[in-house]
């Protein structure tokens, strides 16, 4: 008897992290008339829920299991299934412990520049852990919509007139992404036959000849509207601007969203297109590696042009997810699993800087971001070590998690036929962002005049102080227990290049 | 791409329950039989430079600098895409989409839900990408979507 009911619950756990969002949001919209008090101790209350759920489905996954949640039950190639495995579980993880962080920010008084706020960060966490959760591609275009529409209203929240302009962009770019996502998904529907992940993968291995090419159109279609969303060279322009521009739980929660399209890369190019998918094995392999390359490189010269801190931290970010693909590019398990460490440790450094520049920006009165020398900030000392710890930790300077995530890519990458370019551009970018940060670092906090007393901004309280530390601090923990996160993600990408235990737990055996 | 899409609707797959259909037609009386089979390729000719002509506007005027051509040019994509996705579930006429034992072959129903949702998201984005552009417009004091000559 036990285990049955233990198969339940299981199965059932699959679809928690789903609907405790969405549940939550529809309560935070319905009870939006009550005092802001009660409804962040709710907000909070639910994202903590969130990460208790990740770890639980972490746990339920760390055997290397799959747990399929069949909604109504209807079998697998024609019902829509949630599929765990262990990545997905990774990067909820990683999702509801960077939203809970970004939340604790946003409680402490962003929140009341908007009306929806709570609504919408709940709504974002149910895209985003619907789209690590999904194992259906037009389900997956699902998600990304849900996951969009919360963030055009996250990137707005506040208004302004640089957010508007900024955020038309990102709306009108991510509608043409979504339509192209469509045009790519009704392609296979229409060759396949399919659209459940793991049945495509199976049919895409036995496709006929002529419909070779169309198979591979679809597919080079859905890579582009990945590396959209992951913002990949030449597709990343329209990010610096939204991510400086924003407010900065937003920014914070964000640092997962370029993450989301790598994921998806990831996903399919591992599922659908893996070595041994016959006649359609590594459509994209070739690609990625040099636009991965590429995006590094231009991301780390963006940040290092920037005259704004926030837009540096942004291109930051485009940097981050040029490394991890890089990482993934590789696609070996060694290439894929150092990217997977690398990934949560990218994220929370980024979410960490972007909370902290909205706090150096809050000191600095006038000169706001700005890299120009300012008046002497409140609390100095303390931003100063948080940046520094930061800026450690976003270039990968030993001996925090960042260098580890770098050190073990260096590695995997020593016996690829492309090892130089790739130790020589990950080698250099680390150099040009170590001055970037340095230059910014020494202007924020060294070449400061004295403030002319008239206008005293009180200094960053603790409380607002927490959440960038406690990011940092899971960056920092992530080295004290590097060897068995890295073994862990090592295996994630084991069961990622072995895709037939996904399939068989989706299909089911035969 | 769109050609070779032609060719697979006119190519079924051996498997699928439309293949009937067709047999069934070209047993029926020869006449009726060709009629039928040119009236589905003027459909299929028609449908595709339809989605066609549909992209192609959409993609011209997504390139307007100008936030309401922008935003035409977002639905004509859209109109464009769900017809494409329709069509994925291959052009059938008269035939139900469910279960009826008196029915020869079928209609794929799936496609059809697919393109209601997609609908229903298209429609959502549009509307607000609508606001998002008037408030441009009040706060930017332009149209442009770059929001140029800020006073």
């Amino acid at each position: 008897m036990r285990p049955r009911v233990d198969a339940v619950t299981t199965s059932q756990l699959v679809i928690a992290p789903v609907l405790l969002p969405v549940l939550a949001g529809i309560a935070l919209l319905l009870g939006r008339s009550l005092d802001l008090r009660w409804r962040r101790a709710f907000a909070l209350t639910c994202a903590l829920g969130q990460v208790v759920l990740a770890l639980m489905l972490t746990r339920a996954v760390a055997d290397g299991s799959v747990l399929v949640y069949a909604l109504g039950n209807w079998p697998a190639p024609f019902g829509i299934v949630l599929v765990a495995d262990r990545l997905a579980a990774w990067l909820l993880v990683t999702t509801s412990l960077l939203a809970w962080f970004a939340l604790a920010y946003g409680c402490l008084g962003s929140d009341r520049d908007g009306r929806h706020f709570h609504v919408l960060f709940q709504l974002q966490i149910f895209g985003l852990s619907g789209a690590f959760l999904t194992g259906d591609l037009f389900n997956l275009f699902v998600f990304f919509e849900v996951l969009l529409l919360a963030s055009y209203g996250l990137l707005l929240h506040g208004g302004g007139r640089r957010r508007t302009r900024a955020g038309l962009h990102y709306v009108v770019i991510n509608l043409v992404g979504s339509t192209l996502f469509l045009f790519a998904a009704g392609t296979f529907y229409g060759v396949l036959g399919t659209l459940n992940l793991a049945d495509l993968a199976v049919k895409a291995a036995a496709v006929s000849p002529q419909d070779l090419p169309l198979v591979r159109t679809a597919g080079l279609l859905l890579f582009a509207v990945f590396a959209l969303k992951a913002a990949l060279v030449p597709l990343y322009l329209w990010l610096p601007a939204a991510y400086a521009n924003t407010s900065a739980p937003a920014a914070a929660l964000f640092a997962i969203m370029t993450k989301v399209g790598a994921y998806s890369i990831l996903r399919v190019s591992t599922l659908i297109f893996g070595a041994d998918a016959g006649p359609a094995a590594n459509l994209i392999a070739d690609w990625l590696l040099p636009v991965a390359l590429l995006t590094l490189a231009v991301g780390l010269i963006g940040a290092a042009g920037s005259e704004r801190l926030r837009l540096q931290i942004a291109y930051l970010v485009v940097a981050s997810i040029g490394t991890l693909l890089t990482a993934i590019g590789l696609g070996t398990v060694s290439g894929i699993g150092a990217g997977l460490y690398y990934l949560p440790h990218s994220t929370f450094a980024a979410a960490a800087l972007f909370l902290l520049a909205d706090l150096i920006a809050g000191q600095r009165g006038e000169h706001t971001d700005r890299l120009v020398p300012g008046p002497v900030m409140g609390r100095h000392w303390v931003l100063g070590v948080l940046f520094f710890l930061g800026a450690i930790l976003i270039v990968g300077l030993p001996p925090l998690s960042g260098f580890i995530g770098k050190f073990l890519i260096l590695r995997a990458a020593l016996d690829h036929p492309a090892a130089v370019w790739v130790l020589g551009i990950v080698l250099g970018g680390g150099l040009l962002a170590l001055l970037t940060l340095a230059r910014s670092g020494s202007l924020l906090f060294y070449q400061t005049a004295e403030a002319d007393g008239g206008t005293a901004v009180p200094p960053p309280t603790w409380r607002a102080l927490a959440p960038v530390a406690a990011l940092l601090t899971l960056g920092a923990a992530m080295t004290l227990w590097a060897g068995p996160l890295s073994d862990y993600t090592a295996a994630m990408a084991d069961q990622l290049l072995q895709p037939d235990g996904y399939v068989r737990a989706v299909l089911g055996e035969g | 791409m769109t050609r070779a899409i032609r060719r697979r609707i006119k190519h079924r797959t051996p498997e699928g329950p439309t293949d009937e259909h067709f047999t069934e037609d070209r047993a029926g009386p020869i006449a009726a039989g060709r009629r039928s089979h040119e009236g589905e390729r003027l459909m299929e000719a028609l449908l595709a430079l339809i989605i066609g002509t549909l992209t192609a506007c959409g993609v011209y005027l997504i390139l307007r600098a100008r936030t309401f051509p922008v935003l035409l040019g977002l639905t004509f994509l859209s109109y464009a895409v769900n017809l494409f996705l329709f069509a994925m579930g291959r052009l059938v006429v008269g035939r139900p989409p469910l279960i009826d034992p008196t029915a020869a072959a079928y209609t794929d129903p799936l496609p059809q839900a697919l393109v209601l949702t997609a609908i229903v998201i298209g429609f959502a984005m549009t509307a607000f990408v609508i606001m998002l552009a008037l408030k441009a417009r009040a706060e930017l004091g332009n149209d442009h979507v770059d929001g140029m000559h800020e006073p």
